[in-house]
């Protein structure tokens, strides 16, 4: 086939042995310093979960206040949501230009869906009813999709569904005793879950370099 | 087992572990990570163009012109494809 030789050049088996580990031993420090430069995993967390739990407090401290229960509650915390990620894209489209390195492609289509879901009246509805995890959920997965990050990807769905499993009341409404502050105590927890998971990601990623 | 020549050189090879991590690079980036000249980067990103592994655009960002590189589908999967080649001789040799 052109373009290709036979991958036992002629180098005995030890030299050879060194080399591949020489070489693969590059690529996994120069994919560790990239990791690192960009933060293209713990920076999402860290943002996302932050906000999130931020805008969950208040549901906490005040569960029947209008503007934190129900449906409006619900849509001001995705509002939140939306703008989180629209922070992320931001700020990686300013070290992409800054340092070199990075596109921020995938956070910005997250914000566009997500804000796509809350004026549509359909999208509105059905993030009404599914609560901020829809659109926390939409928009990890999107933006860990398009820049092909697999831990952000799972992890979208995995808080996505506790989360929207959450706001339908169905985990809250099997505990014992009236907990009006159950559903946003377990939301929080989602939030602080994604927060702790971009502390973790921060430490592998300085690791890794 | 056989390995691509364009993609199985050192230099190359890292230029296209980079922008598998990165999603996109600037030149400047990649020469201080790789620690490359100017020239020797750009004869190597110009190989890997036109082997249609990576795809090279340019812009300017104000008045400063940037040129930035991207890995194709081809060059994710010709990446994929090497370093896979290397994991198994690795096995091979190691097994005796």
């Amino acid at each position: 086939m052109p373009g290709t030789r036979n991958a036992l050049p002629d180098q005995p088996d030890d030299a050879a042995l060194a080399a591949a580990h020489e070489l693969t031993a590059q690529v996994s420090v120069l994919r560790g310093t990239v990791r690192r430069d960009r933060r293209a995993t713990s920076l999402p967390l860290l943002v996302l979960g932050g906000t999130t739990a931020a805008v969950m407090v208040p549901a906490i401290v005040q569960p029947t206040s209008m503007w934190t229960d129900g449906r409006i509650g619900a849509a001001l915390q995705s509002v939140a949501i939306v703008a989180a990620l629209a922070a992320i894209w931001q700020a990686e489209r300013h070290r992409a230009v800054a340092a070199g390195v990075g596109t921020g492609r995938g956070f910005g289509l997250a914000a566009v869906a997500g804000l796509v879901l809350l004026v549509i009246p359909g999208g509105l509805l059905l993030s009404l009813i599914a609560g901020p995890f829809l659109t926390f959920a939409l928009g990890l997965l999107i933006a860990g999709l398009k820049q092909r990050n697999a831990f952000i990807s799972w992890f979208a769905v995995a808080v996505g569904v506790a989360g929207i499993v959450n706001d339908r009341d169905w985990i809250s409404n099997r505990l014992p005793g009236p907990h009006p502050w159950a559903g946003p105590a377990i939301s929080l927890t989602l939030a602080l879950l994604t927060v702790a998971a971009g502390l973790l990601w921060w430490r592998r990623e300085n690791r890794a370099a | 087992m056989t390995f691509d020549e364009v993609v199985h050189q050192r230099a190359r090879l890292a230029i296209m572990s980079v922008l598998a991590e990165a999603g996109q690079a600037d030149f400047p980036y990649l020469r201080k990570l790789l620690g490359m000249t100017d020239g020797n980067l750009g004869r190597h990103l110009e190989t890997l163009a036109a082997a249609g592994l990576i795809v090279i655009s340019k812009g300017y960002h104000g008045n400063r012109p940037r040129t930035w590189a991207e890995l194709t589908s081809a060059g994710r999967r010709s990446l994929a494809a090497e370093l896979a080649n290397m994991r198994a001789l690795i096995a091979r040799l190691e097994q005796g």
